[in-house]
């Protein structure tokens, strides 16, 4: 079943425009993939849109956008919440799908809400006047729908977030570094599964000029089938760039990440018994290349 | 099951919240006269501005743990030794303008914030934060969290603040002496 994304995005653009944009800068977004240990000041408020283009399988013709809309609020200096919620548009042809490659996952272009998810970090050192920055993610996610093959499945995922990061030369330089856990139990048709998916950041960004940040994003990603870091599904590198703007009231950043590497290249045999694979990256569940546009608007009461 | 659905909303969605964002401006809070008469009120200061040599940034540098970025020092000196220096420290993104005046036995006077462009944090303006740096010298620690307060949310300026002045202090000490 297909649900509707229209009152839910309607609902959170209105939240975005009846709530006057004042000025605030922490806790903007550097990286695209990355998270830095900034938080939000407290009593502060934000809104955060994330749009995630994937695209490119083995075989056929594969692009997805996702959308994460969320809204945030410190509650001290040092600890957050966000709650996200999180969409897909999805279209496929003739690709096959990754859990078996006999079939295709369908022809198809539909939009979905996949899952809500709420979000609490807590800064332990802030790399502006302690020696570094340490800071910690919890998220819990609660989802309908598989925003890589568009099907219906619920699935409850934590992930667990341990972010560090040192700043150098007057915070102008800043190297960040993100090692990501997520158990995940899914059940799609019925059938029960259960993961763990593994993230290991890497980056770094120079502040070029009043305003802007570029940088450099590495990225590996690794699935493990039935929570057993001996079955591990797949692992596929990432590397590239990013551009940051910081405005008085608002932000944006691009991040331009396609996968240089990965196994397995070869996903089994198709249907009309030809091999699904790549020369050197995996198109099973990862994509040929990714991008990302967030942009974050801050509301808070003008000191 | 699957379906199509309208791209439209989506596409609005995109399109339409990005436009709702301010462009940025900078706060400027006073003018080079305006902080001179602020903080000195009834003194003349005649200004001199001096370009550091690199040992004497390298003793700076020594004495304050902070690093001279610009050897170009913007003072103004009274008859009595008293000194007001313009200086800038780098921002979350910005430069931060900002004055500090020193008394002729090296304490400091006031400072005065005069180019802020990072909006939030704007606390650093605010007399109480910057009244912490009254009667400090080029021996007090001039730390954040130790005898200077952090700034919630704005930890980056205030910190950067607080070793400007650390650095000023430092500037003069070494400067009076070679009037």
């Amino acid at each position: 079943m297909i649900r509707k994304g229209r009152p839910q995005l309607l609902l959170l653009m209105a939240m975005a425009f009846a709530m006057k944009p004042l000025p605030v800068r922490a806790d903007e977004a550097l990286f695209g993939y990355t998270t830095t240990t900034d938080s939000l000041p407290e009593g502060k408020w934000e809104y955060q849109q994330w749009n995630t283009l994937r695209d490119g399988k083995a075989e056929g013709t594969y692009t997805a956008l996702d959308f994460r809309n969320g809204v945030g609020h410190g509650f001290n200096s040092a600890f957050q919440v966000e709650f996200y919620l999180n969409s897909t548009l999805l279209h496929t042809e003739n690709v096959p799908d990754p859990g078996n490659v006999q079939q295709t996952l369908g022809n198809q272009t539909q939009f979905g809400i996949d899952s809500f998810s709420a979000e609490a970090k807590y800064r332990f050192y802030s790399p502006y006047k302690d020696p570094f920055g340490l800071s910690v993610v919890f998220e819990p996610e609660l989802g309908v729908r598989d925003p890589e093959r568009g099907l219906d499945q619920t699935y409850q995922a934590l992930n667990f977030r341990l972010i560090g990061q040192k700043d150098f030369s007057d915070d102008q330089w800043l190297l960040v570094s993100n090692l990501d856990m997520t158990p995940k139990w899914t059940v799609t048709s019925g059938v029960p599964q259960k993961t763990y998916l593994f993230e290991y950041l890497l980056s770094g960004s120079y502040r070029f000029a009043p305003d802007w940040f570029l940088g450099l994003e590495a990225r590996n990603r690794r699935e493990f089938a039935q929570q057993n870091f001996g079955s591990q599904t797949y692992s596929a590198f990432y590397i590239g760039p990013t551009l940051h703007y910081g405005a008085q009231s608002w932000w944006a950043t691009l991040t331009l990440l396609p996968q240089i590497g990965g196994s397995p290249t070869g996903l089994g045999i198709d249907a009309s018994g030809t091999p699904v694979q790549d020369s050197f990256r995996t198109l099973g569940k990862q994509e040929k290349f990714e991008a990302r546009l967030k942009f974050g608007i801050n509301f808070a009461d003008r000191p | 099951m699957r379906h199509s659905t309208n791209w439209a909303p989506v596409i609005a969605g995109l399109t339409l919240v990005v436009p709702a964002a301010q462009v940025a401006r900078a706060e400027i809070y006073l003018t080079e006269a305006q902080a001179t008469a602020v903080l000195f009120p009834k003194i003349k200061l005649t200004p001199r501005f001096i370009d550091l040599s690199v040992s004497q940034c390298k003793t700076i540098e020594n004495a304050s743990d902070e690093k001279v970025r610009d050897p170009h020092v913007r003072v103004w000196w009274g008859r009595k030794g008293q000194a007001l220096f313009i200086d800038r420290v780098i921002g979350k993104h910005d430069f931060i303008t900002y004055a500090v005046a020193v008394t002729a036995d090296g304490n400091v006077k006031g400072i005065e914030i005069m180019d802020y462009r990072e909006t939030y944090g704007g606390e650093v303006r605010r007399a109480e934060w910057r009244h912490q740096f009254v009667g400090k010298t080029v021996r007090d620690p001039l730390r954040l969290d130790h005898d200077i307060k952090n700034i919630s949310g704005a930890t980056l300026s205030s910190a950067h603040v607080t070793a400007g002045v650390r650095r000023i202090l430092a500037t003069y000490d070494l400067l009076r002496h070679q009037r």
